[in-house]
């Protein structure tokens, strides 16, 4: 293999194992070890004393996890509302990448333009927003307020309800972008074979256009729902306190309790529990890929 | 309302324009029931877009569409009795090849009973000889199978116009003339009137029994295979179909039994057939076929209807050659000679040599 070769292939690996496997080699250690009171705030795996090597492994932290109710009620949680939100999300995305996908070209670059465009601001900002248009004397409830439908402000900022509000917006372009592309490579000649068939329109989207995007809902559902099981600003901001999420449980145990073994310990389980949907989806990719 | 000489399928002045432009203009044809029916063209002449508005995936500007006496111009797509096999067969990637033949006969209204499904899907697949294969994917077929998978396909649900969009566009030379004769014998075997679209005339001629010949969104002609290639009525047409050597004349004698012209390209008067309309000093093309010019080293002894020039060109094509003689004036004629001897090469480069036709071979074209 040539130098330039090497080079092209060597620079994303030295990049993967310098800013994702040695910090979660790191965070590996940690979750072994004790908390103490130093810098860092935990003790370490090997010490040396009286001439010996001593490896300590504390496996504590993750049994901890299983004797808290909130651990294992926070990843369900977690699991629960990236999955609600995920489903809204490919619900809402899917019409409008179908009509982006559809439009004619001109309009077709604007459209996914509006849909990239609110990404260009910050993140935090854009939650921040959010809080804005849902508080009890946010946009929402002095508009419907105004109209005389209501009379007294909705509660819906530090809700559940705020929180699916937050990811579906957030994360929409992560499932418009994989549908659109996957429904423009579409063939419009199998949705007319299938209207030439007998098909009407409802049907031709059923049993053709439905079926052959499904590699891009998967591909769409994963970019939404693995980033929001560990999501933090949002259930942070707009989800209150009542709203039990992984992200927030993993910030209260590094930067409140200090304790950072049981958070890295935290930290490992999520991605075990990530590892199932991701190996899924991969094994699905492969097998898309061989035929 | 006997229907003996009503025809399948009539199209009524029917134009379509796409943002100005005009891409059928005025076309009107009647194909009988039982007909396969070529449109034959160049690309952009409107032919696919003419089909297409007998799918009903395009809607007429002007005219209409009638099909056993109804007209079925407003009638969208799903519901017309038209199925069409597209030219990249379109066959359901997600669906095996039973699911792909059983998708029409599931859209129907008064929709039969599963084992009624599978049993005619089971004929149809043995129709098209793909009964071995019904349950394998579309990309586990080659292109001939997926043609006729999707062939049949295209003919499960009974249509009372079959369209064929290139049918042999998406296959290799030698798969071709083996399938166009297959394809038509199923196609007559079940007795559908079908409408083919090709740019490939000598498709058209093997598969139709009617062609008509379609340029920049009109029809120029008419008419069985023969009549296309033998009595050209346009330049076009007779340049289109085949290899023609094309004349530029005036008339310059006008008699009871034949018309004598004369052509700067060439030594001697050409003679034609009586019945030629037009008057004396009228410019004319003279078409003449290359299969019907013969080759001489000697002179003829006809007066009229023969050149002289030098050999520029041979084209051995194994059972016959292509002889490109280029007269004084330039201009290079096509003649075809069999090479009935094996051990003969009478003829070579830059040899002097006579050609010369009857006159009956050639055609008069007006425009």
């Amino acid at each position: 293999m040539s130098w330039g070769r090497r080079s092209v292939i060597g620079v994303p690996y030295l990049w993967l194992t310098l800013f994702f496997f040695v910090p979660f080699v790191i965070v590996f250690k940690i979750s072994f070890s004790e908390m103490d009171y130093a810098i860092p705030p935990y003790t370490n795996l090997l010490t040396w004393a009286d001439e010996q090597l001593t490896l300590s492994l504390n496996f504590g932290n993750y049994t901890y996890l299983f004797t808290d109710d909130l651990y294992i009620r926070a990843y369900l949680s977690s699991i629960r509302i990236a999955g609600i939100a995920t489903i809204i999300c490919l619900l809402v995305a899917y019409p409008i990448a179908y009509v982006i996908a559809r439009a004619p070209a001109a309009t077709r670059n604007a459209l996914l333009m509006l849909v990239i465009l609110p990404s260009w601001t910050s993140f935090l900002i854009r939650i921040y927003a959010w809080v804005g248009i849902l508080k009890n004397n946010g946009l929402i409830n002095n508009f419907l307020m105004w109209l005389g439908i209501i009379d007294q402000p909705i509660a819906m900022l530090n809700t559940e309800f705020a929180v699916y509000v937050g990811i579906v917006y957030a994360y929409l372009p992560f499932m418009v972008l994989p549908l659109y592309t996957n429904l423009m490579k579409l063939d419009n000649s199998l949705l007319e074979a299938a209207a030439d068939l007998g098909a009407p329109p409802w049907k031709v989207f059923m049993s053709v256009t439905l079926p052959l995007s499904k590699a891009g809902m998967i591909a769409g559902s994963m970019l939404v729902f693995i980033p929001s099981v560990g999501e933090f600003i949002i259930p942070d901001m707009l989800g209150g306190a009542e709203t039990l999420m992984i992200g927030k449980v993993l910030w209260q145990e590094f930067f409140n309790n200090r304790d950072w073994p049981v958070a890295s310990a935290v930290a490992i389980v999520m991605l075990l529990l990530l590892l199932l949907p991701i190996s899924l989806f991969h094994r699905y990719q492969t097998r898309e890929l061989e035929s | 309302m006997t229907g003996s000489n009503q025809p399948m399928l009539e199209i009524r002045q029917v134009s379509k324009s796409f943002g100005g432009l005009s891409a059928v203009k005025e076309v009107s044809l009647s194909i009988d029931k039982g007909e396969i029916f070529a449109l034959l063209g160049g690309s952009g002449c409107g032919k696919t877009t003419l089909l297409r508005m007998l799918a009903g995936f395009e809607s007429p500007s002007k005219g209409a569409i009638f099909i056993d006496g109804e007209d079925i111009s407003k009638v969208p797509a799903h519901k017309r009795p038209v199925n069409m096999m597209f030219q990249s067969y379109a066959l359901f990637p997600h669906m095996s090849v039973a699911q792909n033949v059983a998708f029409g006969l599931k859209q129907e209204k008064n929709k039969l009973s599963k084992p009624q499904i599978a049993k005619k899907v089971l004929e149809l697949l043995t129709l098209v000889r793909m009964q071995d294969f019904a349950q394998r994917k579309p990309d586990q077929l080659s292109g001939g199978q997926r043609q006729r998978v999707a062939l049949a396909r295209s003919l499960a649900k009974k249509p009372k116009v079959l369209l064929l969009d290139e049918p042999m566009g998406a296959l290799d030379k030698k798969l071709r003339s083996q399938m166009q004769l297959e394809v038509v014998d199923i196609i007559e075997s079940v007795g559908v009137t079908c409408v083919m679209v090709t740019h490939d005339q000598e498709e058209a001629m093997t598969m139709a029994n009617r062609i008509s010949v379609m340029h920049e969104g009109e029809i120029m002609q008419v008419g069985t295979p023969s009549e296309i290639y033998e009595f050209p009525n346009s330049r076009h047409t007779a340049e289109f179909i085949g290899s023609v050597n094309i004349f530029d004349a005036t008339v310059t004698q006008l008699e009871a039994d034949y018309t004598r012209l004369s052509c700067v390209d060439l030594n001697a008067p050409i003679q034609v057939e009586a019945g030629v309309n037009a008057p004396l000093g009228a410019s004319l093309g003279i078409a003449v076929r290359p299969e019907k010019i013969t080759m001489t080293q000697k002179k003829p002894e006809q007066s009229d209807n023969w050149l002289m020039g030098l050999v520029e060109d041979i084209a051995y094509l194994g059972g016959h050659s292509v002889y490109y003689v280029k007269l004084e004036s330039g201009k290079r004629v096509m003649a075809i000679g069999t090479n009935n001897d094996r051990h003969e090469q009478k003829v070579t480069w830059q040899d002097r040599v006579y050609l010369h036709w009857s006159i009956t071979s050639s055609v008069v074209l007006y425009q």
